[in-house]
Parts: C-alpha cells; sequence; structure tokens
C-alpha cells in the first residue's frame, strides 16, 4: 500500500461553478468515503450535493443530530480507514471545537469544512465573514498543532480541499479548510478538471501487528495509522499517552510525544505553509489579505499600480502554521502593511508579533456581514503612516 | 465588448428568481468564453425578503465580485430601487420592471421602464417567468452574451418543469429589445 498517487486524465472543460460545489467536487476528487455534517447556511450546499453524490458511489453521506456527533462520526470512520469529512459554518464549527482537540491529539486525519458567516452567535447567517481565523487556530483547549488553508476563488476551493485531504493523510492530523460565504457561494468559471491530481492515500507501516506501536516514533515523525480491523490492536484516548496509545502520566514519554507532535507540523512550516506574492519586488506598500478579502486587495493593488503607485500583495492561502519568515521578508522590505480582513484584526495580530516595528502595520476591518470593498483598502492606501 | 468590466445587478425580492437570472447570465458568458462570477445576496426568508443577484464579466480575470457600479442595474421592487439607484454608473442602463416599482428615473441614466411581470403574464400565463422576459432584454440590450449561450444557460440551469415557459419568456425579452433597438416604437 503506502501513498498511491493518482491522476485525472480528462480534457479541462471551462463551467461555471458555485463555490460550495467545488469543495464537494473536490472532496470527492480526494477519495472522500464518509461525510457527517448537521445542516447550516453557508454551507449546505456541500451537504445537499454529497447526499446525493456519496451512496452512488457506495460511500457513506450521514446527517447526524448535531455537528459534536458529526465530527465524532467522522473521526471513527477515518479510524477504519475512509477519507472523512464534515461542513459547517461558525454555529456549528464553535460545537466541533472539543473534537478538533481530538483529532489532533489522537492524531486522526480528518478535514472540517467551515465557511465562515458573520458571527458571533447567530449573527448573519447568509452573510461573509472572517471571524473564525483564530478560533480555527485556538478553539480547542490546550496546546495543539493545526493546519488550516483559505481558498480565494472557486477554482483554488477545489485544489485547496485535495490538499486538505493530502495534508490531513501526510501529517496524520485534522485539517481545516476554511472557506468564508462569499468564496462558497459564489458561482464562478473554472477549469476542471485538473490536469494532474495527485491524492495521498493512508501511509501503511511496514512491521507486522505485534511490532507495530501507533505513535511510535521509531516509525518517523508520522507514525502510520492502521484502520481497525486490519489485525494491527491499539489503544487510542484523549488522555496524554504513550507510544501504544495507553495512557501515561510519566513527564519524558509526555515530552517525546508533544515533541513529536508539535514538531511534524511546526517544524514544517516551509513546507507546509502557502502564499502567494505579486508585484511584490518594488513595493513600498504590501497588502497582506486572504480569502474572498484577497479579491478585495488585488482589485485595490491594480488600481493602485495603473496610478504608479508600488503597492504589492501577500496572500494567505495558508493561515495555520502562520507563515512568519515569509512575513519578516515583507516587514524588513517594505514602509507600510495593509492587512484587510472580514474581522476585527485577528491575523494583523500576527502580522504586528512577527513585523515587530520594521513596518508600520495597519488593518482595514469590518465585521458586519460586508466584503472590505477596494475602496476601503485604497483609502488605506492613502493615509500617511 | 470592448471594456474591461461588465456589471450586471438584478435587485428585488426573494421568490422573484433574481439568483437563477444571475446563474444563466454567468454561465452564458462563460460559454462564450469569458470569465464569470455571480454572487447573491438575500435575506433567511425563502420570499419577500430582499434579493440581489450581481452578476460580473470581463475578458479578464476578475477580483472583487461584487457590483461596485452597474452598467445595468435591474429593479424587480420598489425598495430594491431605493436601495440601489445610486449604484448605477454614470452611464449605465436601468431596467425596471414598471408592473412591480414604479420609480424608473436617475439622473443621467438611461431608463428603462418596461412592464416585465405582466408581459411574462401575457406570454406564459404567470408572472413567475418575468425574471427571464428581463434577462432576454438585458442581454440582447447590451449583447453581453451571445443568445446561443444564453439558450443553452437556461436549458442547463432552468428547472425541467418549467423551461418551456421559461424559454418563451427569455424570447420574448430578446423580440422587445430588437424591437426597441430598431427604433420601432413599442407600446405598452
Amino acid at each position: 500500500m503506502g501513498n498511491s498517487p493518482t491522476t485525472a486524465r480528462r480534457p479541462k472543460k471551462a463551467r461555471l461553478m458555485q463555490g460550495n460545489l467545488a469543495i464537494a467536487e473536490g472532496a470527492l476528487a480526494a477519495g472522500l468515503g464518509f461525510f457527517a455534517s448537521y445542516p447550516i447556511t453557508p454551507a449546505n450546499e456541500i451537504a445537499i450535493f454529497l447526499s446525493r453524490a456519496l451512496p452512488k458511489r457506495g460511500a457513506i453521506f450521514i446527517q447526524m443530530e448535531d455537528e459534536i456527533a458529526s465530527l465524532a462520526a467522522v473521526i471513527g470512520a477515518s479510524v477504519g480507514g475512509l477519507k472523512a469529512a464534515t461542513a459547517t459554518s461558525g454555529p456549528g464549527f464553535s460545537l466541533m471545537q472539543e473534537h478538533i482537540g481530538y483529532a489532533a491529539a489522537v492524531e486522526i486525519p480528518c478535514v472540517i469544512i467551515d465557511v465562515q458567516r458573520a458571527g458571533p452567535s447567530t449573527g448573519r447567517p447568509g452573510s461573509p465573514a472572517q471571524g473564525d481565523v483564530m478560533q480555527a487556530r485556538w478553539g480547542t483547549h490546550g496546546d495543539h498543532p493545526i493546519i488550516v488553508l483559505c481558498p480565494g476563488s472557486v477554482q483554488e476551493a477545489y485544489e485547496l480541499t485535495i490538499h486538505a485531504f493530502n495534508l490531513s493523510e501526510q501529517y496524520r492530523t485534522p485539517v481545516i479548510l476554511l472557506a468564508d460565504e462569499v468564496l462558497a457561494r459564489m458561482w464562478e468559471r473554472v477549469e476542471l478538471p485538473l490536469a494532474q491530481v495527485e491524492v495521498l492515500g493512508r501511509l501503511h507501516p511496514e512491521v507486522p501487528p505485534e511490532w507495530y506501536f501507533p505513535y511510535d516514533d521509531a516509525l518517523g515523525d508520522v507514525p502510520p495509522l492502521v484502520p481497525f480491523g486490519q489485525g494491527y490492536r491499539y489503544h487510542l484516548t484523549g488522555l496524554f499517552h504513550d507510544k501504544s496509545g495507553f495512557p501515561t502520566e510519566r513527564l519524558d514519554e509526555i515530552d517525546t510525544w508533544q515533541q513529536r507532535l508539535f514538531g511534524k507540523i511546526e517544524g514544517k512550516v516551509e513546507q507546509i505553509a502557502r502564499i502567494e506574492e505579486e508585484e511584490m519586488e518594488d513595493a513600498e506598500i504590501a497588502i497582506i489579505a486572504y480569502g474572498s478579502t484577497a479579491r478585495s486587495a488585488r482589485h485595490a493593488m491594480k488600481l493602485a499600480r495603473e496610478e504608479n503607485r508600488a503597492v504589492g500583495l501577500l496572500r494567505l492561502v495558508t493561515l495555520w502554521p502562520f507563515h512568519d519568515k515569509a512575513i519578516e521578508r515583507v516587514a524588513s522590505s517594505v514602509k507600510r502593511i495593509i492587512v484587510a480582513e472580514m474581522n476585527r484584526g485577528q491575523i494583523l495580530l500576527e502580522v504586528e508579533r512577527v513585523a515587530k516595528g520594521r513596518a508600520d502595520v495597519v488593518g482595514v476591518n469590518r465585521a458586519d456581514g460586508a466584503m472590505v470593498t477596494p475602496a476601503q483598502i485604497m483609502a488605506a492606501l492613502e493615509v500617511e503612516g | 465588448m470592448k471594456r474591461k468590466r461588465w456589471e450586471v445587478r438584478l435587485a428585488g425580492q426573494g421568490g422573484q428568481g433574481l439568483g437563477l437570472a444571475g446563474i444563466i447570465l454567468a454561465e452564458a458568458a462563460v460559454r462564450d468564453g469569458k470569465n464569470a462570477v455571480m454572487t447573491h445576496s438575500y435575506g433567511a426568508q425563502q420570499r419577500g425578503g430582499p434579493s440581489r443577484a450581481d452578476v460580473v464579466i470581463s475578458n479578464e480575470r476578475i477580483d472583487y465580485p461584487q457590483v461596485l457600479d452597474a452598467d445595468v442595474l435591474v429593479i424587480f421592487c420598489e425598495a430594491a430601487f431605493d436601495r440601489y439607484h445610486h449604484r448605477l454608473a454614470s452611464d449605465g442602463f436601468l431596467v425596471v420592471d414598471s408592473s412591480q416599482a414604479r420609480r424608473s428615473l436617475v439622473e443621467g441614466a438611461r431608463s428603462i421602464p418596461l412592464p416585465f411581470a405582466d408581459i411574462a403574464q401575457q406570454v406564459t400565463g404567470s408572472i413567475i417567468s418575468a425574471n427571464m422576459v428581463a434577462l432576454g432584454f438585458v442581454a440582447e440590450l447590451t449583447k453581453l452574451v451571445s443568445r446561443r449561450a444564453l439558450v443553452g444557460a437556461l436549458r442547463k440551469h432552468s428547472p425541467k418543469d418549467s423551461l418551456q415557459a421559461n424559454q418563451t419568456a427569455l424570447e420574448r425579452g430578446i423580440q422587445i429589445a430588437k424591437s426597441i433597438k430598431s427604433g420601432e416604437n413599442w407600446g405598452h
């Protein structure tokens, strides 16, 4: 077994597709075998589509009683060997937090799709926001590593969903696809399927069952997780555990486990975190944005360039782990950084932390359920720092 | 289509099918080989709440996906006029369903009031296809999309049980725009 890259070979065809459907199609392309969720706006189209598509493929769709149970079912299915995912929005994402921590600690691959809507609480269900950025990072209790991806177009929603499944298998970790309402519900031209789609399967150990331990660092930073029922007997628990998976109170064992748990992701930021830079070579002002707000930012950047202003764009494709080095480079090369986001300044804090005063850092923020407009960003360009 | 970016906003109430009209227009643009983005904003209600579909069409990459200054603003109720008339570009078309909204004047704009709901009632027996009359009209008026692409997009996205009525309504809208453009006096 091991990793089995597969390639789609059908020719590209341009068509109009909704973001939520691109996410669902991406999940299918990645080999989704199990999907459990509870209905919520604005993520519903994902479940509606998969409720029809999965049974046709002999795969499983379950509408659960709530989001807590949804993620629990997803984790169970993944331990059973299936690629598994759930989709939700703010209120449901809040309910999932405990199990996100469980999946991170027990190291169960799974994909959690959060289509962000304006909150807190019920908020504006049909309106966009990016208010779950810090919740995606720190929403569950206790220190834990996490990978969070943020698509900026319908085409990229498809690609990043596949990538999310791959990362979850590669690093044996929950991966959060953090979309927003604009992106998820807008219809846009896409060219699918992609010429080359690499799909990673689950790693399999080369040791026989009697030698296998699910948290054995002798098997590498990311020990393979053998699906239950294949003769490899082991234990899983949210308690701190030793290499066999049984609870431990021994600090040396806890230290070994934590070093590996954090190291496998935080020690590989350069490999995991994707960023996209545009017009940054001569930029004096950098706009940092992500998700649909990066589209407002690029619109503003283009307008500024038409006026011969030295403005560049840095788009975060991966939000977590945070790409400190990329932001450090930008902070050292520009006079001002504008961080645009549909919240009251969540990534702004990270940029300030990394910039350490090397550049002025200014936020363009709104959390009322409307997009950040190009005009708002243009106005921030005008202000002398 | 020489301009970089064309913006169409369809504004009215939930239940008038403006989201569907937006999808069909965007789909037609993609079939013509252009880039297109459709965003749809609506309230929690299935019917009656404010509804707004924005379609942006371009030969280039589209960044900001919503309407900034509408080249075409289609109004399907009075409240939508109040809310959005100021978003019309200075040389834009204001297309108002005069059977559902009274006011249709914006200074400087090319204003076209037409009773789309009444026309739909006449040609299909129901006002529900008013969205398709307006869509056919706007497409022919602006030539933003080809007729072939528009009809193909309609076939793909229209619910099957209303396809016939929608096609009839769309054709009527195209026909009205043609007669207006050729200078004929179309009475209503």
